[in-house]
This record gives C-alpha cells, structure tokens and sequence, in this order.
C-alpha cells in the first residue's frame, strides 16, 4: 500500500489521487515512498462487532484500516476474506458472511500484509412458530394415549424438533393429560366427545393440537414376553400394549400400573422392568401384571440360575452320545441303542440355567487328571495324591491302562460348552480329586478324604464326597477302620454350614462276579452275588448308596443289589463294539457312559489298538482321534458320579438343603423303573416258595422300594419341583437311637427250610423316633457256608425286607459275627412296636445257629 | 485266593488290573492256610472287633505299581515266596530276620515291610499297616500322647476324639497300642490291620 492512499478519503478524491500518483511515479522512475513521511496502515478491523449471524442468514462485513497517522478508512473492498472454520461461517470475497450451522469461527481481513481477525458466531434463527402433530386434532380412545411431536420452524425456514424442549399442558386435565415427554393421554373417566387442547410453549411460540375422547373402547391389554426368564440377581424389560375396539393398538408400558405377585421374588418398577434378587429360588414362577383402565394384563416370570444348557445346546461334540443326560435312543457309538427317556430328568433343570454351580465336589478314587482339556477348568486347588512319593498336590494318575478317577469326574463336570468332549452331569461344580485308592489306604487319610482335612487335602468345604470305590473282595463280612465312621458322623453334622457333607457311595459291582467271592450259585439261580451291605461303607446311613441301572432302564448287568441301597442311576453296560470285541453276551454292546479319559492314544483306557469299541480305538468317530475321552466307562462307579452331580443341580437351586434333605427328596421322587420286577422265589427248599429277593414293595409310609434299585432312578427334574418348595431342615432332629438287643441266642437254623428261626424285638415309644430314616442289624450266627444263610426282617407295620439274601458270594468259615446290615425300606414308617428277625437256611447240608441280633433306628 | 475273575469289575474298566493281580501272585486258599497254621504265631490281639495273631515268617511288602503285576515278586525279597496278594500288598515268606511272630515293621534293604496278621476266627490274613489308632476324650493331648510313646501323630481329629499314630520300624505295634491305650485320657488304641483294600467300584 502506497502511502498516498491513506490520505486520500474521498471516492471522488481518491481518483484524482490515483491518477497524479501515476504520474509522479512515472516521472521519478520509481514508485518508492519520498520522505515526506507517508502514513502507513498499521490495523484492521473487522466488523460491524460483534458478528453475530443466524444459521441461514447473511451480514456485509467491513473491513477498516487504521494509519500510522491515525487515520482510518474502509479497505472492505481492498481486503482478502477468509474464515477458519467455513462450515460454520463463509465469506465471500466481498466479505459477505453467511451463517451456515450454529457455531463460532474467525473472519480475517488482509490487505498489505496487514490482517484483522473478527470473531464470528452462528446462532439459531429466530424461532418462528410451533407446531404439534398430530394437528390440528386427533381421538383418542378411553385409556389410550399417544406420543405428540412439537416441531420448531426458526425464522431462516429451518425447524427441528423441539419435542423435548416445549412445556406441555392441557387444557383439561380431567379430559386428557400430557406428560412433560408430549405423551397425551385420555384422563380416567374422560367421556367420549369431550376434547382438550394440548399446548406446546417454547420461547414466546406455542402450538396446539386438540384431542378428542372417542368412542371406541379398551378391549384389553398384554404384557410381552409372556412367560420369559428372569436371571437371578439381574432385570428383564416387559412390555405392555393396549388394544382398543377399533382394532387400534398403542404401547402402554410407561403409563400401564405394574405389579408382581411375589415382590419378593420377581419385583417390577412403573416402568415395567422386572427384577429378582440374586437369592431367589429357581424355578419359581411369579405372575407379573400390567393394569390400564378396567384391564389386566400378565406374563408369567420364571427365575432362572443363568442361561439354559444342556446337550442339545452345547457345543462339546461328544454331548450327543450322553444318553444319561437325554437319552434319544442313541447307541453313544456302541453297537446297541438305549431307550429314550431313560436318563437322569434334566431337562427343566438345564433349562433354568442350573450347573451345579460352585458346588465342591471331591473325587475320592485313583486320581485325577488335573490338566485334562475337558476338567482343567472346573479342578480347583485343594487336590492331593496319596499314592504318589512324597505325597503332593497333583492327583493325576501313574496308571498307563486308564484312570478311574478322571473317567469318574468327567461325569460329574466335564466343561460345558468347550466345543471340546462332553459335558458333565453338573459341569459348573468345582473338582478335587483325592488319589487314595492307589496308596496304602491308610484310615487316617481316608479321614482327611472325607471332611477332616483343611489342606493336602483340602476337604473340610466340600459339599459332595464320591465315592466309586468299595471293597475289593466282599466274600467275608468286611468292617471299617476305626476313625472313619465317626468322620461320616462328624461331616453331615457340621461340613456345610452344619447343613451336612453328602456322602455319594457306588453300591457296587458284584451282581454276577465279586472279587474272591464265590458267586457259583448266584449265577444260577440269579441272585445278587454281593449283597450292598457287604461293603463296610454301605451301612450306614451317611451314605447314599447308588445301584447302577443301563441305558434300556433295567439294573445293569453287574449292579449290586440289596436293601442298603437308596436310589440307582445310569452306569450304562460296556459299550464295546462286536467287530472289535467279538464273542460277549450281548449286554457287552449295549451303550456305556461317554467320559473324559487320560490324554492322549498312548495310555488310558481309550489308545491306540485297545480291544473295546472303535471309539475307544480313536478311529469312530473322527471325535475322538485324541483318545481323550472313552464310551466305555460303567459301573456303580458311574452311577455314583452321576448322583453326585445330580445333587450338586439341587445345592445349585438349594443350597439350604441338609444331607437329609437331600436324600428325603431323592427318595421321594425317584422313578419307579422296570415296574413289573417281581420277588424272586425257589421252591428249592422245604415249605415252599421261599423269597430269595424282594420285588417292589410300598411300605407302610408309601415309599417304593426295589433291592435292585433302593426307592428308584434318581429322576432331577422332579427332584428339583420338590426341593424348589421344600421347607430346608424340616425332618426333626437327627437321632440315632440305641441298639436293643437280643442277647447270646443259640437258635438252631432249620437246614434247607424256608421256615427259618424267628427272633423279636421291640423299640420303644420312648427312643423318640417316630419316622425311620435307616435301619441297621447286627447279627451272629454259625453256620459252616455263610452262603446259605439269608436275613429278613419284618417291621412293625408288616413291612418286609430282606437284608442279606441267600446263595451269595460269602465263602465258607465266613460267618457273622456282630455283623452289620442296613435297610432302607423302611423309610417313613413309625419303627415302635415288635420287629422280626428271621433267618433262612436256603441249602441242604448244613446246620447252624443264630447267636445274636441288635437293632437300631436311624430317624427323627 | 480263588481263580474267579470279576468281570464285571473288568466292566469298571479299572478294576481288572487289580483283580488280575490278585491272581496273578499267591497261593490257593487251603494251602495258604495250611501254611499259616505251621508258621509261629505271636499273641492275640483285638482290632476292629477281630481277634488276630501276629504270623511269623510272613511279611508284606509293597508291590510297586499298580498295574505291575510282577511288580508284587519284583518286590518281594529274593527268598519270599508270594503267599497272597493283598491290595498294594505281596505277603511273602519272610526272610530269617523278619521271622519273628511280632506285629513289627521292619527295614528289609531299601524296602520297609509290614507285619503279617491272621485273624483267628476267620483265619483270613491281614497286614499291620503301623498305625494305631487311638479314641482320645480330648483330641488336642494326641500331641503328647504322641511324645509320650515315641510314635508320631499323623492326624488327630478334635471333632471325632480319634487320632492315628505313626509307629517306627522296629516296635511292636501290639505292645505300642497296649502303652498308649493305657495313657490317661485315652478310651481305645488298636493295631490298624487290613483284611481287605478297596478298589474302583
């Protein structure tokens, strides 16, 4: 900028100027400032300030420029203009701003190197008016209501929706009411035809919209979902909708009235968000209502423990061959199939999220393989090896040909939903597994085993203790070490809270063969070659003892029997396959129980070349190529875990429940399988028949009852619909009343006569017990072939059971001396009064004695 | 020991290795008890409700691993001739030094072997595994008890009142259990003695 410029202020003015500077310029040869001391421009100033344009609209700006003299013009035209965020505001070159959203930016102005900056806003447009939709009216049904729109037209001809922003009121409140949300509804006991005006205000504007009250009426009103799942401890949105005679239908849900019918349970809030609180019972089911107007709607709220499992939900490729958790008549990759329906009842129970959730469980067996893929999971600290030098923390077994312990714990808990083998009984439980079986068995180990340890092992907070083991050779009357049947005492009167330990026990394995036993005659005539109460463990009444039972729903073909045992469950047959394993009995190829196994094809009882079924050689199917799993696990070893985790499905819906609970409802809703099993009975035998063994009985208390199969098959859903409502710790005091006893006796045995001997004995009114909970026997004879000898005995109320049967495995000098017997058959029923003994001789040849008998009652 | 297998304990998959050694090693029931019946028999003793006898000229020994049937001979010393195979067990005619009829552990080589019992109403043999256990009135005097007797507490429950004692190679376990019972406080010791062992089921 020429000096000359700046004194020049005139248009008419600054022409002249301009044209005599050319001149001079031209003349001098040079256009450079003489030393006059022309004034320079020094500023710039945007305006007009502050600048302010609404968002549409446009404002001239001006630039003026201040001399080093003091003077100033306006060089708006002379300017560059820029703005630093267009978007917000543009300027043309002329130094026209346009507003173009709401927001800020600088407009600078540049001439001769000089630059103004003005900083610029952009504010809304003027609000012009308001308008409300529907308009300029809309009906409404008695009880209805609907959402109103206020839109917002500004003055540039921009509108937004100002819905939120407006005031609402209603010109009649008792016609129609509108919520500060714009949410018009018709006011109770509004008539038809009768109108108010809904008024949207904001910033002086205001639109209307007039509702009228229809004719048409509320015909009814649902709440959506109508039987959803509430997760414990966590919220559910319903959702209600009304229904008018129009055949109109409007969401209600915010203006609806909710209410639950168990609050406690399953709360809802107005806004019709359904809660339960974390410790609500599973599977409760609770009405949950939304009213409008004269009308009710509901749903039914179940809670569940989580989302629902199972093993048509899982991923665990192995799950399908599980026929003890669904069986569809699958052959789990054996060569026979099993029957559908004969499993444990868990599908109600699956459904509800049940897992066994953090229940403990401890595996007392050989081992226990704490890295296998499909346990690692669910193996918590607290493990110990007894077995191992020095003992340690790790389980996992030395055997090369299988593992019983790990088979036993992937049916309790195998990982649910790994996408790796299959899925437990109870896959959420907590595992420890106690190798004891494969060290010296010393008693006070088995003690640590069983509760008494508070580490190496850690057993002192485990709610359920398995046990597949039992005796080796139950061909001699066996006892317990001392120490240990105290410990079973002391666990279910204070493990869990003094809510009890539950001591899961396998009955058995010796129907048919028995270790030492001679089981020549059983097989003959068909009755059990090992009589549950020959295993030391399984008479007492801390046990419960478990049969076994195969997948067609029939005892399994090596299942001991006997009164000791108090419910059976799937253990399954072999599940070999014939073109591996040709020759068996046909139960061989009957399916067995799909399980975790000891990793790898070089060891376990599923490797490379091993002579049982395909899938046990890795080859069928493709599923097993790891050898990690088997489907040739069986056994009351079986049947046990899958009791276990049955149980452990209960203490995930009911922790409350005491042992004897827990064992009530088992007995309580066990199935009645194999219906038709008859008593066994020989007319081998003077003053026939005589009953060898006992079918299905229902004693006094009406409890079923099968030596085959205690009260029945462990049935979980049926058990779960009891326990959800069963009143915890409600059976009376636990009381082990005294033994009454018959003192020596020399009563000679009748030889080979059903006649047997009879002995009597009372329990009093005074023992207190009114509802036999176990009964137990002590009893000594002499007799050359305890074998012969069979034991019943008949309860006050005419109540049979047979306790120890004739023609078992018992060899010869093994007589009974104090010897224990335990029945329950007896269960529920009042024990006062006289109950008899008698003893059969049930072979020809030999004479002998009855020297004693005790009875005593377990119950309250 | 009979000749039967179970098979249906070969069904439990896990049980025949155990069975089969049961077998494996042993001699028939008669002979066995012809044996035993020649060999000294030290004093009756009551465990378990049982009446037994300390056998002399028989030992048990540990048989090695599981699933090793050879595993009971392996163990055996050289001269013991396997009697019967009980659990993880080989009884086995003792060696001269472990001769005498006392219901002692003793140190053969490397190897600690048990004492051998039979019970005399049965005549069924059983192992002195060398522990006592003992019913105490008050679980927490095990520890002195223990002192007293110079034996080791291996466990003591305060709940239950019993209590396993661990007793050194050498001593009679019979007359260890006879001291201890005899300590104040104590209502019952006895020689822990095994007749059976328990297998996967």
């Amino acid at each position: 900028m020429h000096r000359w410029l700046a004194v020049r202020r005139s248009p008419a003015v600054l022409l002249a100027a301009l044209l005599a500077a050319s001149v001079v310029a031209a003349g001098c040869g040079s256009g450079g400032g003489g030393g006059g001391g022309a004034p320079t421009l020094t500023s710039i100033a945007v305006g007009p300030a502050p600048i302010s344009v609404a968002r549409g609209a446009s404002l001239q700006l001006r630039a003026t420029g201040t001399w080093s003299d003091g003077s100033t013009t306006d060089v708006t035209a002379q300017s560059t203009w820029n703005s630093t965020v267009p978007i917000v505001a543009s300027v043309s070159g002329s130094g026209l701003l346009t507003g173009q959203e709401i927001g800020a930016a600088s407009i600078t102005a540049s001439s001769s190197g000089v630059t103004g900056t003005g900083p610029a806003t952009v504010t809304s447009a003027g609000l012009a008016r308001i308008d409300v939709t529907p308009a300029p009216s809309f009906a409404l049904p008695a009880g209805g209501a609907r959402q109103l729109t206020a839109t917002g037209t500004y003055a540039d001809g921009s509108t937004a929706n100002v819905t939120a922003q407006v005031a609402w009121t209603s010109s009649a409140e008792a016609v129609a009411t509108v919520t500060t949300a714009g949410l018009a509804a018709v006011s109770p006991g509004a008539v038809p035809a009768a109108t108010a005006i809904v008024t949207a205000a904001l910033s002086g504007k205001s639109g209307t919209s007039t509702v009228t009250v229809s004719a048409v009426t509320l015909t009814g009103i649902a709440v959506t979902p109508r039987t959803p799942d509430v997760i414990a401890g966590q919220g559910l949105q319903l959702s209600a909708t009304a229904s008018w005679s129009d055949g109109t239908t409007a969401d209600v849900t915010a203006r609806a009235t909710w209410t639950s019918a168990t609050p406690a349970t399953v709360a809802v809030d107005a806004s019709g968000r359904a809660t339960s609180p974390r410790d609500a019972r599973v599977g409760d089911r609770v009405a949950v209502a939304a009213a409008l107007g004269s009308f009710t709607g509901s749903s039914t709220v179940r809670v569940v423990r989580g989302a629902p499992i199972g093993p048509t939900r899982t991923s665990d490729p192995l799950a399908e061959g599980q026929w003890y958790l669904l069986n569809t008549g699958q052959d789990a990759w054996s060569d026979k199939k099993g029957t559908p329906g004969v499993d444990l009842g868990l599908q109600e129970t699956y459904d509800l999220g049940l897992t066994g959730f953090d229940v403990k469980v401890a595996i007392i067996d050989t081992g226990l393989e704490i890295e296998h893929e499909d346990l690692k999971l669910n193996v918590r600290p607290g493990s110990w090896n007894f077995g191992s030098t020095p003992p340690s923390y790790n389980p996992t077994s030395t055997r090369t040909l299988g593992d019983h312990g790990t088979s036993v714990a992937g049916i309790v808990s195998m990982v649910y939903d790994n996408g790796k083998g299959g899925m437990g009984v109870a896959p959420g439980t907590r595992l420890n597994g106690y190798a004891w079986l494969d060290s010296l068995q010393l008693p006070d180990d088995y003690v640590k085993c069983i509760g008494n340890s508070s580490s190496n092992p850690r057993s002192i907070d485990v709610a359920i203790f398995n046990q597949s083991l039992g005796t080796t050779n139950p061909d001699q009357p066996r006892r317990l070490d001392a120490g240990i049947e105290p410990q079973y005492a002391l666990g279910v009167a204070t493990l869990r809270g003094g809510r009890g330990g539950i001591y899961v026990k396998s009955a058995g394995n010796g129907f048919t063969y028995a270790g030492t036993a001679d089981c020549t005659e059983a097989k003959v005539v068909k009755v059990t070659c090992m009589n549950a109460s020959a295993d030391p463990r399984n008479v007492w009444p801390y046990n419960i003892v478990v049969g076994a039972i195969n997948a067609s729903g029939v005892r399994a073909s090596y299942s001991t029997a006997g009164s000791a045992l108090w419910v059976s469950a799937p253990g399954g047959e072999s599940g070999y396959n014939a073109n591996v394993t040709p020759g068996r009995t046909p139960d061989w190829y009957e399916p067995a129980m799909v399980t975790t196994d000891q990793s790898s094809c070089d060891i376990g009882n599923s490797r490379t070349g091993v002579l049982t079924s395909s899938f046990d050689q890795g080859v069928v199917p493709q599923k097993n190529t790891t050898c990690n799993y088997r489907n040739t696990m069986n056994g009351t070893s079986s049947a046990a875990p899958a009791t276990s985790g049955a149980i452990a499905l209960l203490l995930d819906a009911r922790p409350d429940l005491t042992w004897r609970d827990v064992k009530h409802i088992l007995a309580s809703k066990a199935t009645k399988i194999d219906p038709s099993r008859e008593a066994l009975t020989t007319v081998d035998i003077k003053n026939p028949p005589y009953t060898m063994e006992m079918g299905w009985i229902t004693n006094d208390a009406g409890y079923n009852f099968h030596p085959w199969y205690g009260f029945g098959a462990v049935n979980v859903d049926a058990a779960l619909a009891m326990a959800r409502t069963y009143v915890a710790n409600s059976l009376g005091t636990f009381t082990t009343g005294a033994w009454v006893a018959s003192g020596t006796l020399a009563r000679r045995i009748p030889d080979w006569d059903s006649t047997g001997v009879t002995e009597t004995l009372v329990i009093p009114a005074s023992q207190g017990i009114g509802f036999v909970e176990a009964v137990q026997i002590r009893w000594s004879a002499t007799h050359p072939r305890m074998a012969d000898l069979g034991v019943e005995l008949t309860s006050p109320k005419g109540t049979k059971s047979i306790l120890f049967n004739i023609k078992g495995g018992f060899i010869a000098g093994a007589e009974p001396s104090d010897m224990l017997l335990l029945s329950n058959a007896f269960y529920g029923e009042n024990p006062v009064g006289t109950w008899t003994v008698k003893v059969v001789d049930g072979r020809d040849g030999e004479d002998g004695f009855l020297t004693g008998w005790q009875i005593r009652i377990f119950g309250h | 020991m009979t000749t039967q297998i179970g098979r249906y304990a070969v069904l439990a998959a896990i049980v025949l290795p155990l069975l089969a050694q049961a077998q494996a090693g042993g001699l028939p029931v008669a002979q066995r008890r012809a044996l035993v019946s020649s060999l000294p028999q030290g004093a009756e003793f009551r465990s378990g409700g049982q009446t037994y006898r300390p056998v002399g000229g028989l030992r048990a020994t540990l048989r090695g691993p599981a699933e090793v049937v050879q595993g009971a001979q392996a163990a055996a010393p050289a001269t013991g001739e396997v009697v019967e195979i009980l659990g993880p067990f080989a009884i086995h005619r003792a060696l001269a030094a472990e001769a005498p009829a006392s219901a002692a552990t003793t140190g053969v080589g490397a190897t600690t072997s048990r004492a051998v019992v039979v019970n005399v109403r049965t005549g069924s043999l059983g192992i002195a595994t060398g522990i006592v256990t003992a019913k105490l009135a008050d679980a927490g005097t095990a520890r002195a008890i223990a002192a007293a007797n110079g034996v080791t507490l291996r466990h003591a429950s305060e709940g239950t009142g019993y209590a396993f004692f661990g007793v050194p190679e050498g001593r009679d376990l019979v007359e260890v259990a006879a001291a201890i019972a005899r300590s104040p406080g104590v209502e019952m010791a006895e020689v822990n003695v095994k007749e059976d062992f328990d297998s996967p089921n």
